[in-house]
């Protein structure tokens, strides 16, 4: 079914399992949320968004428009049933994905977007502009992303790779790779987890890891021109680069420069290892 | 995504950039009112700080734990290597410290002003103005006073509305603002030990905004879940 839908506003109301599919214009925002269940998004190449979903209870969902956004969820009352959708849209459309016990995948997509969730975990594979992911108890993925992107959690570990541009990360209870990461602007903390980060220093960058308990790896990718911050109180510092003092007395600050110092790197490790490597 | 410039605010009015950066700076100054007036205030609260005698404070400004600042001598560093540069200890009532302490004063500002939204109370007299929380930084006994009682409000708030989450949340919540308060203790113990680091004042802050964090995130669960 082809529902091409102009005007303020509608309200469709689909028995759920059916396959609905709806016209949608440049500038449109999808919305989709669930209490529980698992959503996932796909992308294609049409001007079209297709709704599929299955639910616990064979209800309904809504599919309402007002104005530029676009929004999916189960009818009725939101908390009490478990609902999987899986939402098909254009690779250009900006979409905020939530839910409360949900698992969040987004695949492929060019555009913003917004997932977050309580107790599951998040997958995000492309994303423009800005790439946010949040959960509390949940591992959190983001893959391919460029511009602004902001990756939150407190009960898991966060997995970053292929990421350009801005990166923020923090969790409480997990660690933190970040893998090919290509990014002039990073700040990144955990409070009990390892911190691991491969890819170049960019010139003009700024790079903050931070741990309280845990160690902080950077895999240095290419030339290194920058003037790093070592701090930790139990911990030590080991580098591969000829920094002929490696000791760091507890509390202490160390900061020397590599190159002519073009990046500020700040890595801190309350108590755990803090390596500086070269990478491959 | 944070101002990159904050981190260097204390070294800008310090003294302690290179010339390149004091450069950078300072254009990054002419177009960014809220770090022109941060560097304002903490130039204000150094002049005061200057003025005050070296010695160590009468009253507690970390809650008890800072007792002991000034009290520690200072441990002697070993000779830098080349090309590589020791910090130099701060005076004891330093800088980070009083910024430390307004960063939790900000913190606090926004998580009240949450809070008293969250219960659809009164706004008066909080303020959204990063800078503001800055001029108040050299009071810092209230600042940490003042950071407790938002702690413990958002805990009341948040106990308040616990049967409204699922009892698998609460428990995740729970323990990991555990894991904050036992990181929260290590840090502040190790600040009761060598109250001059910069980096220790700065991790106690960074800790402090992350118990912050959680609990505003907590709140907001109950607030969603209403």
């Amino acid at each position: 079914m082809l529902l091409t839908t102009l005007g303020m506003a509608a309200l469709l109301a689909a028995p759920l399992a059916q396959d609905t599919t709806i016209a949608v214009s440049t500038g449109t925002r999808l919305h989709v949320s669930t209490f529980a269940g698992e959503i996932r998004v796909h992308v294609w190449d049409r001007s079209e968004v297709r709704v599929r979903a299955d639910d616990s209870d064979d209800g309904r969902i809504s599919i309402q428009r007002a104005g530029s956004t676009l929004r999916i969820k189960p009818q009725g009352r939101y908390g009490h049933r478990a609902t999987d959708f899986v939402v098909t849209v254009p690779r250009w459309l900006a979409m905020e994905v939530s839910g409360t016990n949900t698992d969040i995948s987004v695949e492929g997509t060019e555009a913003a977007v917004s997932a977050a969730t309580v107790n599951g975990d998040i997958v995000v594979r492309g994303g423009r502009g800005t790439v946010t992911a949040s959960s509390v108890q949940g591992d959190v993925a983001i893959a391919g992303a460029r511009d602004r992107i902001t990756v939150t959690t407190v009960d898991g570990d966060i997995r970053v790779t292929d990421v350009t541009g801005e990166l923020r990360a923090q969790s409480v209870d997990g660690s933190i790779d970040l893998i090919r990461m290509k990014v002039t602007s990073l700040d990144v903390n955990t409070v009990d987890g390892d911190i691991r980060f491969e890819g170049p220093i960019l010139a003009g960058g700024q790079y903050t890891l931070a741990t309280h308990d845990g160690d902080v790896i950077v895999v240095v990718a290419g030339d290194v021109d920058a003037t790093f911050s070592v701090s930790t109180f139990d911990g030590d510092f080991v580098s591969d680069f000829p920094i002929t003092a490696q000791g760091l007395a507890r509390g202490e600050q160390l900061s020397f420069t590599i190159g002519a110092g073009r990046a500020r790197v700040r890595l801190e490790a309350f108590d755990g290892t803090i390596r500086l490597s070269r990478g491959r | 995504m944070t101002d990159p410039w904050t981190d260097r605010l204390s070294e800008y009015v310090d003294g302690t950039l290179r010339a390149e950066e004091r450069a950078g700076f300072e254009a990054h100054l002419d177009g960014c009112a809220t770090c022109r007036a941060t560097a304002d205030d903490l130039r204000a609260v150094a002049t005061r700080a200057s003025t005050l005698a070296d010695t160590p404070p009468t009253r507690d400004l970390w809650d008890g734990i800072a007792a002991r600042i000034g009290a520690i001598p200072l441990r002697s560093n070993a000779a830098a290597a080349p090309g590589v540069e020791r910090r130099p200890r701060r005076f004891v009532f330093s800088l980070p410290q009083l910024l430390a302490a307004g960063i939790a004063l900000v913190l606090l500002s926004s998580a009240t002003v949450m809070l008293v939204q969250s219960a659809g109370g009164d706004r008066s007299g909080v303020t959204d103005d990063p800078s503001s929380g800055v001029l108040a930084v050299a009071a810092g006994t209230e600042a940490i006073a003042r950071y407790d009682q938002a702690i413990t409000d958002l805990v009341q708030v948040l106990d308040a509305g616990r049967t409204r989450l699922d009892p698998r949340t609460v428990r995740i919540l729970e323990r990991n603002l555990q894991i904050i308060d036992a990181a929260l203790y290590e840090a502040r113990h190790a600040v009761s030990q060598d109250p001059a680091s910069l980096y220790l004042q700065h991790h106690l802050a960074q800790t402090m905004q992350r118990k912050l964090d959680v609990l505003r995130h907590a709140v907001s669960l109950v607030g969603a879940a209403s």
